[in-house]
């Protein structure tokens, strides 16, 4: 995670994505789908963390790559790919979820991990019963675990979190991403651990539960 | 009060540094403080590690695949979206109209309206660009795009010069068909005839070629136009061009490791290894004889078998249920496909004491050769991928052997 200065024209030999984007704006509709292709994974796992649902995620998701195609033709490389498509998925992850707010939905999140399925509680159920092998019992666990400790983190920590986890990004392209000064990264990604350490903490040294305030 | 506010300042400081250093995001000479801290405090030290810990617990969470459908429905979605923008903006006097003008327009302009939304879709979408795009990229480059790959496993004409005197490849390169890399020159109509006359899969991978043409940096692509180039003017650039692809095919049969280390290798004693391999390939025999190969098949056949409930845990319902259905051969050669898939996720699959014992016991009733080989290559899943390719190439001779022309069976 180093922060560097790049300019435009670095940008366009160092990002692969970039290139594509550039092919994008010539009107490279095949180039287009190779770059949802690239992303499409990626985005709806951080939207979904956003915002907790599925549906939701992949729409959001859409309307991104639809945001990004119409902006071809004012698009200037001016930072990655991946920085400018987060910033997108961001600012409209943060609509939603007022909007959702505004709605007063209340979500729990229900979602499967890797190779398993249906709801939490009932995977917790089954664990419990003694039905499921120790290996995917302890995945499950930790899984479960991991995911009720991210939920406990405030929007804007989960998003620095995930961006520094799963994207790899410096604090600089996070703090693009955001809109924030890095120095606001790095405040956010410390307290943002130590709120992970202490409701993990319990799980680790015991595997009890994590109490999480939804 | 201000005891308590400076500590939880000094506190959130103290996080942040080693929150910091753990994400590589300090500058060298606080580094080097923080570094020699680490080094005297132990309780420094702890935290450093449970955060590492901590953040290395993120690893379970899930990763999101999409919906099988959710590129190709984005494009389309795109396709039918994107063009709305100018039309959006341009229904913003249409508010201001009276709503019976409005209505009137609309029936006058209905017909057309649809006309003109129809072809503005069918021919601005991306969809159908997509397809005049490729088209056009295709004839430019085509000769290009379809030896690219082979491009890319050469280093420059010298190279393939250098190669040329090894008689491995120049005896075959006598015997090679013409590879058409020679065709530059050829008539534009005939390349368009031969593109169009491709399947939507020839032209899907003529495409993804140049797609990764495109993700190259740029001197490595400069460097390959140059090579293409230099290649079709040269003298020799017939046989240039067998040469290229006959050690393509080559280079491509090889264990993967030997892959690596040919790629990494300084052209100067690049040939002097290949060189090496050819010759290790044949001293050391590592054609599979018969016997070894039924021995190591059984052993596969029994560790799948033996496995058959690890191995299909990983699978989907009505997979499973098809691959239970099949006959004991049929099911124990699936098995194996998906044991090699899944053993990448689990490498400790065969690992437990028994497995091991029957592994000895196998690998003991090998022949020299092959016990030499199998102590060469460094992981199960090689192993296995060995036997997986011996006994395609045994199946494939003997359906070689086997297809009689319906000439023939006429005749007889």
């Amino acid at each position: 995670m180093s922060v560097s200065k790049t300019s435009p024209k670095d940008y366009v030999e160092e990002d692969a994505d970039v290139r594509l984007m550039l092919l994008v704006q010539k009107g490279d509709a095949n180039a287009f789908e190779e770059l949802v292709s690239r992303y499409q994974n990626r985005l709806i796992g951080v939207l979904e963390h956003l915002v907790g649902k599925r549906d939701l995620a992949e729409d959001l998701a859409q309307e991104v790559f639809l945001r990004v195609y119409r902006a071809r033709s004012g698009y200037q490389p001016q930072a990655k790919f991946s920085t400018w498509l987060f910033t997108i998925a961001n600012n409209l992850a943060s609509n939603a979820r007022r909007s959702l707010a505004r709605r007063r939905e209340v979500h729990i999140d229900r979602r499967g991990s890797e190779g398993l399925s249906g709801d939490p509680l009932e995977q917790m159920a089954l664990a419990a019963s003694g039905l499921m092998p120790n290996r995917q019992l302890d995945n499950v666990e930790a899984c479960l675990m991991v995911q009720q400790a991210i939920q406990g983190l405030n929007d804007r920590q989960r998003m620095a979190v995930l961006l520094a986890k799963f994207e790899d990004m410096s604090y600089a392209d996070i703090a693009e991403v955001m809109q924030i000064s890095p120095k606001a990264v790095k405040s956010l990604l410390s307290r943002a651990r130590c709120t992970l350490r202490e409701t993990l903490a319990s799980y680790v040294r015991s595997g009890k539960q994590p109490r999480v305030n939804l | 009060m201000a005891d308590e506010i400076h500590s939880s300042n000094e506190s959130d400081l103290y996080n942040e540094q080693i929150s910091a250093y753990f994400d590589g995001e300090m500058a060298a000479d606080e580094k080097a403080r923080f570094e020699s801290r680490l080094s005297r405090d132990k309780t420094l030290r702890s935290q450093l590690r449970i955060l590492q810990e901590n953040w290395s617990l993120l690893e379970s969470l899930p990763r999101e695949q999409a919906s099988s459908r959710f590129t190709a429905s984005t494009v389309e979605m795109v396709a039918l979206r994107a063009p709305s923008t100018s039309m959006s903006r341009a229904m913003g006097w249409a508010r201001k109209i009276p709503g019976w003008l409005w209505i009137l327009l609309a029936a006058l302009l209905s017909g057309i309206t649809g006309y003109t939304a129809i072809r503005a879709v069918t021919i601005m979408s991306p969809v159908s660009q997509f397809l005049e795009d490729r088209n056009a990229l295709l004839l430019e480059h085509a000769i290009f795009l379809e030896h690219f790959q082979e491009y890319q496993l050469t280093d420059n004409i010298d190279f393939l010069r250098g190669i040329n005197e090894i008689d491995y490849f120049a005896s075959r390169t006598k015997v090679a068909s013409d590879p058409g890399i020679l065709n530059h020159k050829r008539d534009l109509i005939d390349d368009k005839r031969r593109i169009t006359g491709m399947n939507s899969g020839e032209k899907n991978r003529l495409h993804q070629n140049y797609i990764s043409f495109l993700q190259l940096p740029q001197n490595e692509r400069a460097r390959l136009i140059n090579f293409h180039n230099a290649l079709v003017q040269s003298n020799d650039a017939e046989i240039l061009a067998k040469i290229l692809i006959v050690y393509a095919r080559w280079y491509r049969q090889l264990d993967p490791l030997d892959q690596v280390e040919i790629t990494l290798r300084p052209q100067s004693d690049k040939t002097e290894y290949i060189q090496k391999i050819i010759s290790a390939g044949v001293q050391s025999g590592r054609v599979v004889t018969r016997n070894d190969l039924i021995i190591m098949q059984e052993w596969l056949d029994d560790v799948a078998l033996r496995n058959e409930k690890k191995i299909l845990r990983f699978v989907e319902k009505d997979k499973r249920d098809a691959i239970l259905n099949l006959n004991q051969t049929d099911k124990s050669r699936q098995l194996i496909v998906l044991l090699r898939r899944y053993m990448k996720r689990d490498p400790v699959l065969l690992m437990n004491s028994l497995e091991r014992k029957k592994y000895q016991a196998m690998a003991s009733r090998l022949s020299d050769e092959w016990q030499q080989n199998l102590a060469r290559l460094p992981t199960i899943n090689q192993k296995i991928q060995l036997v997986l390719d011996a006994t395609r190439r045994v199946q494939r001779e003997r359906r070689t052997r086997d297809i009689r022309s319906p000439f023939d069976s006429s005749i007889n």
